[in-house]
């Protein structure tokens, strides 16, 4: 299990997501998961800047992640009021579709095997299994 | 990410290579914006370099067809694959544009 902190800054997003993806690397061997990965702790981390800690750079973003033997799983932590992780509007129906916000989320609950949001931790925890 | 353009019988092309993530999308928003500012009306983005895209990549591209189509414009894509593909098609963005397979393919189509 490592733990990181970030700065709620997005000039962070890929500082951050390197790490996730050489901590991952030596036990993904699909080159799609580990963009499944990367592209949803990515979103992630950008609504937890966003979204949970408002850009407030008192604030950090906690990450942990857990690796087990056939996934991993991510903790990003935001230290802000939360977000309604599971009411996002559909960014897919139609009067959505041309609006150019709301498809982070989307595309986390699409691309992990878990996504789920705690109100009291502020944490998103998601969890990818690897293909063999 | 790397933006190399080209003008190709009166299309406007651009080709994209690396990831376009949060970290950059606004490097090829700002191009796109000022070839909407040129008056550009055709322009195609061949996306075959690159390999990862995030949702700010479609937000740039959803905001520019809308500028395209202010001014009588169209923004086409090409030679869109793997999980780029994905991403447009899971998000059902793919609709909203002419998706061609290849530049080639684009080029003689459009």
């Amino acid at each position: 299990m490592s733990k990181y902190v970030f700065p709620s800054d997005l000039n962070y997003v890929n500082h951050a997501s390197q790490k996730i993806v050489d901590e991952i690397s030596p036990q993904a061997i699909d080159s799609g998961d580990i963009i499944d990965i990367k592209l949803c702790f990515e979103e992630a981390f950008i609504n937890a800047v966003k979204h949970g800690n408002c850009f407030n750079r008192e604030l950090k973003v906690n990450v942990e992640v857990v690796l087990y033997e056939n996934s991993v799983g991510i903790f990003i932590c935001d230290e802000g009021d939360g977000f309604d992780f599971e009411n996002c509007p559909d960014p897919t129906k139609e009067e959505n579709l041309e609006k150019t916000n709301g498809r982070g989320v989307f595309l986390i609950k699409k691309f992990m095997d878990e996504a789920k949001y705690d109100n009291n931790t502020k944490c998103l925890f998601i969890r990818k299994y690897f293909k063999k | 990410m790397k933006i190399r353009q080209s003008d190709i019988n009166g299309i406007k092309v651009l080709d994209v290579e690396g990831d376009v993530n949060m970290d950059n999308s606004q490097e090829l928003r700002a191009v796109l914006k000022q070839l909407v500012k040129d008056g550009v009306k055709k322009l195609l983005v061949d996306l075959s370099g690159s390999n990862y895209i995030d949702s700010s990549c479609l937000a740039t591209f959803i905001e520019m067809r809308k500028k395209m189509n202010e001014i009588d414009g169209n923004i086409y894509i090409s030679s869109v694959s793997g999980k780029v593909k994905g991403i447009f098609e899971v998000s059902k963005v793919d609709t909203l544009f002419k998706i061609f397979s290849s530049k080639k393919e684009a080029l003689e189509q459009i």
